[in-house]
Parts: C-alpha cells; structure tokens; sequence
C-alpha cells in the first residue's frame, strides 16, 4: 500500500534521512522505532509533503506522492497526526474533528465517522464543547486521532503517540490503535518506547542517526540482539 | 445642549469607528493567518474607491457600483496576493521580504493613481441625502447608513469565520498551519481568499466613506496608519479585537477632539495606544502568546 525506495531528506545542505526504504501493507501496525533527533519525525513529514524530500519511489496505492501536495493526502486515504498532537487550541474538540473531515462531501459518511470515532474514545463526547487547548495531554492525543479518523483513512501515520503521557493512558491509546487496526485501517507510527511498540505491532523499524538499521516482524525485533542490549539493556 | 454635542461626536466616532474596523479587521485577518503585515491594505481603500468611480461613470447606480467595486476588489486582492506576497512565503527572510513587498505595492499603487487618475478629487454621490433629526439632535442619513451597512458587513464576515466551512479553514490556518494542510485545506487557497475578503471590506469602507472624503490616490494612507494602531490595540490577529478596537478608538478621537482640538486627534490615538500597550502588551482583546 505504501511503498517507499531510497528516501533521502535534507535540511538546507544538511542531510538527516539517508536512503530510507520501507512499505505498510493494509490493516497492519508498523512500529518505527529510533532515539531523539534519529530522524522519525523527518520520515513522517517527508512522507507527507511537509518537508522537501527526494526519492527512488514514494507512493501509496500506486499513486506517485511527490507529486502530491499536503492537503491532498487525505483524499488518497492518507492521515497524519503530527507531533505534540497539534490540536486547533482555540477551537471545541467538535469543531477540530470536524476540521478532520473538511474535504469530505458525504454529510453521512462524516456522522459515521464521528459515531465510531467517539465511541473509540467515549470521553470526547462530554468534552464536545471544550477549548481543545484546555484539555488534559492524554484527551488532547485521543482528540488528535480521532480527527486523523475523521475522513475514513486506509493508513493512519502518528507521530510519538504516546509522548508525555501518564501509563495509564498510554494503555488505553495503544487499545484503540489495535482496534483501530482490526477496523481496518493500517497504522504505521513512532516512538521510542521499544518494548510498548514492538509489543502492539505486527512490524517495525529501528531508525540509527538517519539510517534505518533493522526491520522485520516486531516479535523478531524484540529478540534481536541489538535491541535487546541497546534499547531493553538485557 | 453639551450633552447634544456629545452625542453628536459619539455618533461621528462611530462613524471613523467603522471605517478603522473595516480596515483594521481585515489587516488583523492577513496577519492571523499568514503572518504578514499588508501595508497596501489602505490602497485597497483607494483601488475601491476609484472602482465604484469608475462604475459610476459607466452609468451603474450607485449601489450596484460599489457591489461590484467590492466584487472586484476580492479579485484584486486575491490576484496581488497570489502574484506578490505567496511567492514570498517560503523564503527564509519572508518576514522583511512580504513587508518591503506590500510597502512597495502601496506606493506603487498610490502613484499609479495619481498618473492614471490625476490628483483631482473624485466626488462618489451620497447613497441617501437628508438629516435625520430627533429634537435638536442631527444626523446626516449618510452616516446611519455607514454604521448600519459596516456592522452588518463585519457581523455577516464574523458569522462566515464562525460557521461556514472556508471561515473554519482560515481559523484552522491561523492556529496551526500545518495541521490544517494535513486535515485537507489547501493553505494557498485559503491565503488568497483571506486577502480578497480583507480587500473586499477595503472596497466597502470606501464607497461608504467616499462620499464624505472624496476618492483621491493617497486616501488610503491616514486610515492606514490608524488600522495599524487599531490592530494592535485590539490585538495582533484578533478579528472581534480590531473591530471592539477600531469603534473605541473612533469614539476617543471623536470625543477628545471636541474636549481639545483637531490638531490632536492623532496624538490621542497614539497615546491610547501606548498606555495600552504598557499595561497589555497583547493588546485590548488579543491572547497572550504562549
Ligand atoms: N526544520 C529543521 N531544520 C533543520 N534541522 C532539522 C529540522 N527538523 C529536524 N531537524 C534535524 O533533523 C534531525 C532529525 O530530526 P527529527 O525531528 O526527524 O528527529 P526525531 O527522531 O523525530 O526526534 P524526536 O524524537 O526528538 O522527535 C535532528 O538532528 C534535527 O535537529
Ligand atoms: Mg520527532
């Protein structure tokens, strides 16, 4: 579904991504794992458009994204729940998930969508008119994703889902994303988390300095060796 | 009879009020969205009022004249937008370049109409004579008109940003850029739908005030340099804020006027400012910035 070959990104002169290559095949969860300033955020935002990127191949469906700009993403099925949720702080939760669905023409397709996406997280109901700047960081990243719902996506991208979060929180969010992945709807995200990830995933990538250094089935990357004595200290 | 004369200059600082709203909130749009200043946001004024001129002279009535006038000034402000200011934006140095760009658009502009139009003073007709009287307060209809006609304009331009699904994406534009291109809005579009309809609002005040001032190339400038004032006093990107701002400094000029003399209405307007400014940096009505 996703298919990217060789993607490189550069800041200026300054090259932080080298020659990436991955793919996210329908209803799966790709974990992409890495450590602070590795490059996770720079894959998403290429991914995207939000950042210049150059590539052997970059499509999803077929379809060729670099010729794709941002706002279109989202009619090809693609949604991105950026870092730190970046919500619309001075509009309601309502009025941010129905931001979610601004290019959608089906009145009724968007109701299903708000149905589902709040029976996903029942506590945005009572929160309708709440200032979404106002709100709690755990209510903030559900609000976050449900508005990346909102247009019916077939591959949700969200970057460090569960930054900042207290556990308990953080528990519930990956419940819902692996819901969210039997409704249908492929995930592929980031995180530094190793374990929580590789868990709830059924593939992942570990990102080193702007190369990505291993991928494979999470239960493999949990068992590799590397992982285990970088990142689980066993 | 004091008291006449007070309400008098409270109705006529309405009336300036509503001219520095139409421009203000407009200009106080461009910077929310896009972050830049419009400092050809006063040839708008200008463009507009020459437009309803010029359609005048072509045998439309008055009112359809500044219709269209309006219409056609929501094109020009797009098309400036899109040709001058959007290349710009994603430059490093976009903050001075938009600046010494619509600085120079201004002038450009103003002494474009002195060649095209001449400095002569464009007379635009009242769109309705007469003075309404109640006792011995006195109003001209002319400026009832204004009032009515701007406060529905910016009321209808408020009710379109609260409810309608292009007033959500400029609000989304404004509050994070990103986001909103990744929920769908085409972020160039909605730059240049924001530039019109500030130039738009330009084009009303102008064939309201027309009549009083008269259409001249440089009318836009005085205003201008109010709106700025206005802006910031309501808040730098806050569309209540310019207009609450626009109609309090109308009145406060107004009112000061008659208290001292016609020399100082500006100092007043830029006292005001500064006192506000020292006391709230973020302005009357705007957020403070995290
Ligand atoms: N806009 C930018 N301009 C210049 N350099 C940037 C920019 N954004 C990121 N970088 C650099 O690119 C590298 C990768 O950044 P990126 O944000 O992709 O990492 P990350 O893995 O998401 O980090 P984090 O875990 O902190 O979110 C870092 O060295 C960062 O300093
Ligand atoms: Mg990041």
């Amino acid at each position: 579904m996703l298919r990217i070959d060789n993607l490189n990104v550069r800041y200026g002169s300054f090259q932080v991504l080298w020659g990436a290559s991955l793919t996210v095949a329908p209803a799966e969860i790709v974990a992409l794992l890495g450590p602070n300033g590795s490059g996770k955020s720079s894959i998403m935002n290429a991914i995207m458009g939000l950042v210049a990127r150059d590539a052997d191949r970059l499509e999803f469906d077929g379809v060729d994204l670099r010729k794709t700009p941002t706002h279109r993403m989202l009619d090809l099925g693609v949604s991105y729940v950026l870092e730190r949720r970046r919500l619309f702080p001075y509009m309601t939760v309502h009025e941010n998930l129905m931001l979610g669905a601004f290019t959608e023409k089906n009145r009724a397709s968007t109701a299903r969508q708000l149905e589902w996406v709040e029976s996903l997280f029942p506590k945005l109901i009572e929160r309708r008119s709440q200032l979404a700047g106002s709100m709690s960081g755990g209510e903030q990243q559900m609000t976050a994703i449900a508005r990346g719902l909102m247009r019916s996506p077939k591959l949700l991208l969200i970057d460090e889902p569960f930054l900042g979060l207290a556990p308990a929180v953080v528990g519930q969010i990956a419940d819902v994303l692996m819901k969210i992945r039997d409704a249908g709807v492929a995930i592929f995200f980031n995180e530094q988390n190793v374990k929580l990830s590789f868990t709830m995933s059924n593939r992942g990538y570990l990102l080193e300095s702007g190369r990505l250094v291993l991928g494979g089935p999470s239960a493999d990357m949990l068992n590799h060796p590397h992982v285990r004595s970088v990142y689980l200290g066993i | 009879m004091l008291f006449v004369v007070m309400l008098e200059q409270i109705v006529n600082g309405l009336v300036l009020g509503a001219m520095y709203a139409l421009l203000a909130s407009g200009l106080s749009l461009i910077w929310g969205t896009m972050r830049v200043l419009n400092f050809a946001q006063g040839e708008m004024v200008m463009l507009g009022g020459y437009a309803a001129v010029l359609g005048v002279g072509l045998g439309l009535p008055l009112p359809v004249a500044i219709l269209a006038a309006i219409v056609v000034l929501f094109f020009v402000g797009a098309a400036m937008s899109k040709a001058l200011v959007l290349p710009l934006l994603n430059r490093d140095d976009w903050a001075f370049a938009t600046i010494a760009v619509t600085l120079g658009m201004s002038i450009v502009l103003q002494n474009g109409a002195l060649r095209v139009f001449g400095e002569r003073f464009q007379q635009l007709d009242y769109l309705i004579d007469g003075v309404a009287a109640v006792g011995m307060f006195r109003l001209s209809w002319q400026r009832v008109l204004i009032l009515c006609v701007s406060v529905s304009a910016l009321a209808a331009m408020g009710l379109f940003l609260k409810y309608s699904r292009w007033g959500a994406a400029i609000r989304a534009v404004a509050q994070d850029r990103s986001a909103a291109a990744v929920c769908g809005v085409d972020v160039n579009a909605t730059f240049l739908l924001t530039f019109g309809l500030s130039a738009a609002l330009c084009a009303l005040g102008a064939g309201l005030l027309g009549p009083i001032t008269g259409v001249y190339p440089w009318m836009g400038a005085p205003l201008m340099i109010k709106a700025f004032a206005v802006v910031v006093l309501g808040g730098l990107g806050s569309f209540q804020g310019a207009i609450l701002a626009g109609f309090l400094l109308g009145i406060l000029e107004s009112v000061g006027v008659m208290l001292t003399s016609s020399e100082w209405r500006d100092v007043i307007s830029f006292v005001v400012l500064i006192a506000v400014l020292y006391v709230r940096p973020w302005g009357l009505f705007g957020v403070r910035e995290r």
